[in-house]
């Protein structure tokens, strides 16, 4: 908001917003949007890049379309729909894009009992307070509720990153100690940070580095890396992951948003994982990746592999989950399956209204 | 989307390369200066005198790709300088005293690491006051006077041959030739690279961080103590005030070889380490003080990083 409030503080008669609500929340959003509605009032005309339709839809007079570089679309506000832009970005529809078929029905394979988290001293997040759930093999969890909520510092929890005060986590129902990420993956889990430029890539190192790091041990024989072996891994999911590049020796600094969320997911599938939990795998990457990563999950969960998504953004949260936990001010406040949830019903949860003892 | 696979494979050893040509131009320089410089005798000097400076930087490039630094070098080639002369004085045999004095140097590194990972604090802090605590020590040993009587036998380190080639040569050259295997090629180093990219990265992969880097700290204080020895024996007299300057001469020929940036290794630390013995040498022969080498020394360094800068 305070990055916002730099850019509307001059006196500027053009303002262009580019992705500014990707880290917003719900009423930060409903501020902004009043913000500019004023300023459209005034006289002063705006740039509104998001990937985010239904925000687009909202605030928008007109909407232009970009695709590959060029102007595919020039839209009506007013009488387009999510539809209607989607078919213009992906030719695709929007039925098309979730897809969501849960066709491997698995065992319980990761289940936390009353877990509690050491007090968050870093950031304005609630912490974790008495979470059990289960996931099971072939399912998509999703994990929603506002900014704040305490969803990453669950997950950060579970790996080892923040402390568990109490509660267990069990794995193929043994209980299981994890101190750190190391132990997490020997267990078979993967984790996908929230923000992949600090957490997810090294940026200055190049592709094949990166997709490496976490399987690297396996890729050397009597203590020396095999580089042909680095480079093969690269490759290889470099296409299966579609990753627009110029080969695996470029710099992950260079590839874009969408391209370098390929390289964490990578990184993290090479390594086998049973377990992939992912944290706002779609945050800040254009629509066409999006359903790159939407039809992987389905892929991975068709094989057997448990996915646990963390997402704010509703619509996709309610695309790709089997089950949903909505978290508030810590805790979890409902759990919904596929058949129940509604976008009513998720928000109610995310605000405060708890159906959990 | 921007692409800079091309311009890679020349940057890669234009720092290197660029390097190599400033050693030669001063090489020329120097003897066309004074035609000394050229003697077998003097060239010599400068492989001696390069081969404990490129022992120093090799730990050293350890621990800056990681993304660290070490300040306590100096005091630690010191403190190992005083220790082993005082042991040696006292009748032990040098068999036990060298194994012994390298321990002091592990030891050091390890609480360098330790320190640095266990509280989070930055390395530049606790290392320079690990230096101090290494230079106070060595002459609180000596109570600031030097060491003399050392035994024959230790001047085999800093003045023995192994064929034609002094023995530090030799030793220098197995320590180059593993460190650069070991950086290169191995997962140890591999690490070290990628925890200087990125250490939360490197973490969340499932990478012992913290062990890695006590490690490597404890490697580069090793080597500092084996350069000790190596100077002790060359000089034959435990000296207090030994390796007064290494710190910086060293830390300016890592920087100088890139292992802060993105592109350094052992080969860009050595060719720093030989570039700095060559100008120190250069000058020492044409009766410069020594002050201008140190002036130089930064100039050279200035130079380098901001061409570097502007290279971006």
């Amino acid at each position: 908001m305070v990055e916002i409030a730099r850019g509307i503080n001059g006196n500027a008669k053009l303002i262009i917003l580019d992705e500014p609500t990707s880290s917003l929340s719900q009423a930060e959003n409903e501020k902004l949007f009043a913000i500019i509605r004023k300023l459209k009032a005034k006289g002063i005309s705006f740039f509104f890049i998001s990937h985010r339709l239904e925000e687009i839809l909202e605030i928008s007079d007109r909407v232009i379309v970009l695709k590959d570089g060029k102007k595919v679309a020039e839209l009506d506000a007013k009488s387009t729909n999510p539809d209607e832009i989607i078919k213009n970005m992906v030719g695709r529809n929007y039925d098309d894009y979730y897809n969501r078929q849960r066709t491997f029905e698995g065992e319980e394979i990761l289940r936390l009992e009353h877990i509690t988290s050491e007090p968050v001293t870093q950031g304005s997040a609630y912490t974790p307070t008495d979470i059990s759930f289960s996931l099971h093999e072939g399912e998509v969890l999703g994990i929603a509720g506002l900014v704040g909520a305490g969803r990453t510092e669950l997950i950060r929890t579970i790996f080892g990153d923040m402390k568990k005060l109490e509660g267990s986590i069990f794995i193929h129902g043994k209980e299981a100690v994890i101190h750190d990420s190391a132990d997490a993956l020997k267990l078979g889990m993967a984790w996908v940070t929230e923000d992949r430029k600090t957490q997810g890539v090294i940026l200055r190192d190049t592709i094949s580095m990166n997709m490496s790091l976490v399987v690297l041990r396996s890729l050397a024989k009597s203590f020396l890396i095999d580089d042909r072996k680095v480079r093969n891994l690269a490759q290889e999911y470099i296409e299966m992951l579609h990753i627009k590049t110029t080969g695996p020796d470029q710099r992950v600094m260079n590839l874009s948003g969408g391209n370098q969320q390929k390289v964490v997911l990578g990184k993290w599938l090479a390594a086998k994982p049973r377990i992939l939990v992912l944290d706002e795998p779609t945050r800040g990457i254009d629509v066409g990746a999006k359903a790159e990563i939407y039809k992987l999950i389905n892929q991975l969960t068709a094989e057997g592999i448990a996915v646990l998504m963390i997402s704010s953004e509703l619509p996709e949260v309610m695309g790709m989950s089997d089950r949903i936990l909505v978290m508030y001010e810590g805790r979890i406040t409902g759990e919904l399956t596929r058949e129940e949830y509604t976008e009513e019903l998720v928000m109610q949860y995310a605000t405060g209204r708890s159906d959990q003892a | 989307m921007k692409s800079s696979g091309g311009h890679l494979k020349l940057g890669k050893y234009f720092n290197q390369i660029s390097i190599l040509c400033i050693i030669l131009i001063l090489a020329i320089l120097f003897t066309i200066l004074n035609a000394a410089f050229i003697t077998p005798d003097n060239l010599m000097n400068i492989v001696r005198q390069a081969s404990v400076n490129i022992i120093m930087a090799m730990g050293v490039t350890f621990v800056m790709v990681s993304g660290e630094i070490d300040m306590s070098i100096g005091g630690v080639a010191c403190l190992s300088g005083i220790s082993a002369a005082l042991m040696l004085k006292s009748g032990m045999s040098m068999a036990l005293v060298i194994p012994l004095v390298l321990c002091i140097g592990l030891a050091v590194g390890l609480v360098n690491g330790f320190v640095v990972t266990r509280f989070k604090l930055p390395s530049m802090i606790v290392t320079l006051a690990m230096m101090n605590i290494t230079n106070g020590t060595a002459s609180l040993l000596t109570s600031g006077t030097a060491v003399y009587g050392l035994p024959e036998g230790f001047s085999f380190l800093g003045r023995g041959y192994v064929g034609i080639f002094p023995f530090q040569v030799v030793v220098m050259a197995l320590i180059v030739a593993s460190a650069w295997i070991i950086l290169s090629k191995c997962l140890f180093g591999r690490y070290a690279y990628a925890i200087g990219g990125n250490e939360t990265v490197t973490r969340l992969a499932g990478v012992k961080v913290v062990h890695f880097k006590i490690a490597y700290f404890m490697i580069c204080s090793v080597l500092a103590s084996l350069a000790g020895m190596i100077l002790t024996s060359r000089l034959m007299a435990g000296q207090p005030s030994l390796a007064g300057n290494s710190m910086m001469d060293i830390m300016t020929a890592v920087v100088i070889g890139g292992a802060m940036g993105s592109g350094g290794g052992v080969v860009g630390s050595l060719l720093g380490a030989l570039l700095l013995t060559i100008v120190a040498n250069g000058l020492t022969i044409n009766g410069i003080n020594s002050f201008w080498q140190m002036i130089i020394t930064a100039v050279i360094l200035l130079m380098v990083i901001i061409v570097r800068k502007i290279k971006k």
